[in-house]
């Protein structure tokens, strides 16, 4: 067990410096006058999803992802290639893309839909307390 | 800035760690140790320390799935308090172009999941 978690330390720290590359490079092309700074990691995540259409498709991620377990399946990155696997396989099952890209809504919306509950109650308390 | 480099590793690293733990001890499966992880960035916003772990971290807080729950909630307190529902669109539209990047490189992949006979 501490072999894998010491493989997902790596792997997550990785991908935590290659957003940082991304937020620093944002920061330098478009800065903060010009563009709200939460709007640089908005551009960040969004990369690192686009970043997926260049792992996924080499097989990388595949490999990265089984070495480095929850390095990769906590990042952006791994939710884009999550979505990719879920698409190809209700595709190959079902031979319908729209039900395979409802598969890929379905398994992201499930998680922030589901995850959103005790948020918003917790936001609620916070927003009736102030 | 290297300090920041090593600080987004080291966050990145301890977050992939608690969680690859987690999964385990627990056994459970990723779709539900990342709506608890989601939700943990949310429900964990009100206390500072996400806020800590986004200036600390960095791109090492800001990859990870718990920083997406932490979005969503600051930007959920915003409209419930001063009506302004932009952000939290950014964040909702966010998703919606991970799933549709998602569903553009399963498309362009070779497929990875057996076909049924």
């Amino acid at each position: 067990m501490a072999k894998a978690i010491g493989k997902a330390f790596l792997v997550g720290g990785i991908m935590g410096v290659i957003t940082q590359l991304f937020l620093v490079l944002y920061a330098a092309v478009l800065p903060q006058p010009m563009v709200d700074m939460h709007l640089h990691s908005t551009f960040a995540l969004v990369t690192l999803g686009l970043l997926t259409l260049v792992t996924y498709p080499s097989g990388l991620f595949d490999r990265v992802q089984a070495w480095g377990g929850w390095g990769m399946m906590l990042t952006f990155s791994g939710l884009a290639g999550a979505v990719a696997g879920c698409y190809q396989g209700v595709l190959a099952h079902t031979g319908s893309v729209a039900k395979a890209i409802g598969q890929g809504f379905k398994l992201v919306f499930t998680i922030v839909g589901i995850g959103f509950i005790p948020i918003a109650i917790v936001m609620l308390i916070v927003a009736f307390a102030l | 800035m290297l300090e920041g480099f090593i600080l987004a590793f080291v966050f990145g690293g301890v977050l992939a760690a608690i969680f690859q733990l987690a999964a385990a001890l627990t056994k459970a499966k990723p779709p539900t140790l990342l709506t608890i992880g989601f939700a943990l960035g949310g429900v964990l916003l009100p206390t500072g320390l996400i806020a800590w772990a986004e200036i600390w971290g960095g791109g090492g807080m800001a990859a990870m799935v718990v920083d997406a729950g932490a979005a969503l909630a600051g930007n959920f307190l915003t409209l419930i308090t001063t009506g302004v529902f932009m952000p939290l669109l950014i964040v909702l539209a966010t998703f919606v172009l991970l799933v549709l990047i998602g569903c553009l490189t399963g498309a362009i992949s070779k497929n990875h999941a057996p076909a049924e006979h």
